[in-house]
């Protein structure tokens, strides 16, 4: 079973899209910030995406995804970024970190389980 | 009021509304004045600051655990007296987060803005802020109602360099808002 990586700080924002995600058959594991996020990672290297928020306290989605791309064996994990935010200033800086894709919340479960699915499978 | 402040008070209910609808699961979200309320609106209080070097808006959301439970059932897939405290005022933090975020998004052509996170505090912190609306400044106070809920709305503008915002147009259109959209970078 394909197992995501969640990383945001609202519980709210978590449990809709972890619902959503096992729905379609994958297997979702929680991080509540950049820092808990990397733990987390580290705890479960079998994961196949991360889809984290930006603004988090203690370490924000877009340092966390740089440092997971310095780790040797994500060099090449796909982080998707879910956010209010959607400055083009912002975008470059995931692009800079290695984001592949940028999701302007609220999402939309039917445009972003086809993408998901389409990334993981 | 000048004409810019009643584009952004429209805008700003509008997102709200918007919001609401889409994280609540909620139909018919009817926007309503308030009229000589109370100036401590309600028992608990979401706080986000857009601000940029031009000045800065202040978004509130002012609550009762009772309006955050009904707001977070849908969403927990549970009762509302089953959803926890903490469950249902970090819904509402979210909602004041996702509200904040669209409006920063609307006024990204005319200002350089940035997003604080959301914090919760007691509703009576709201006399802290008296006092703090000069004459150059404006506020706006609202009330979401939907079904048996109610959360209450209110936004304190204040740019030092208010002509930054005199072509401001409210193009906001919830019925053709791209949210969700998905761009691969």
């Amino acid at each position: 079973m394909n197992k995501i990586l969640i990383v945001d700080d609202s519980e709210t924002m978590r449990t809709q899209l972890k619902r959503d995600l096992e729905t379609k058959g994958f297997k979702v594991v929680e991080g509540s910030d950049g820092v808990h996020g990397l733990e987390v990672l580290a705890a479960h290297p079998d994961v196949k995406l991360v889809i984290c928020d930006v603004n988090m306290p203690r370490m924000d989605g877009l340092d966390m995804a740089k440092k997971i791309h310095e780790l040797p064996v994500h060099k090449a994990l796909p982080i998707l970024v879910m956010t209010t935010e959607a400055s083009p200033d912002l975008k470059a800086k995931g692009k800079a970190a290695g984001v592949l894709a940028w999701v302007t919340k609220p999402y939309v479960a039917a445009k972003l389980i086809p993408v998901v699915e389409k990334i993981v499978k | 009021m000048n004409e810019q402040h009643s584009k952004l008070k429209n805008l700003f209910r509008k997102i709200s509304q918007a919001r609401l609808t889409q994280q609540g699961l909620a139909e018919n979200v009817l926007i309503k004045e308030i009229i000589d309320g109370p100036r401590v609106l309600s028992h608990w209080m979401a706080i986000i600051l857009i601000s940029g070097r031009n000045g800065k808006i202040v978004f509130k959301t002012h609550f009762k655990t009772r309006n955050a439970q009904l707001l977070a059932a849908p969403l927990y897939s549970l009762p509302p007296e089953r959803v926890s405290a903490e469950q249902a005022i970090d819904c509402m933090r979210e909602f004041c987060n996702l509200t904040a975020g669209a409006i920063k998004q609307a006024l990204t052509p005319y200002l350089d803005l940035h997003l604080s996170l959301p914090m919760i505090t007691r509703g009576f912190d709201e006399v802290f802020w008296q006092g703090q609306v000069s004459s150059d400044q404006f506020s706006d106070r609202w009330r979401l109602a939907y079904r048996d809920n109610e959360v209450n709305c209110s936004a304190t503008v204040d740019f030092s360099e208010p002509g930054d915002l005199v072509n401001f147009e409210d193009n906001f259109d919830p019925n053709s808002e791209t949210v969700g959209e998905i761009e691969f970078l």
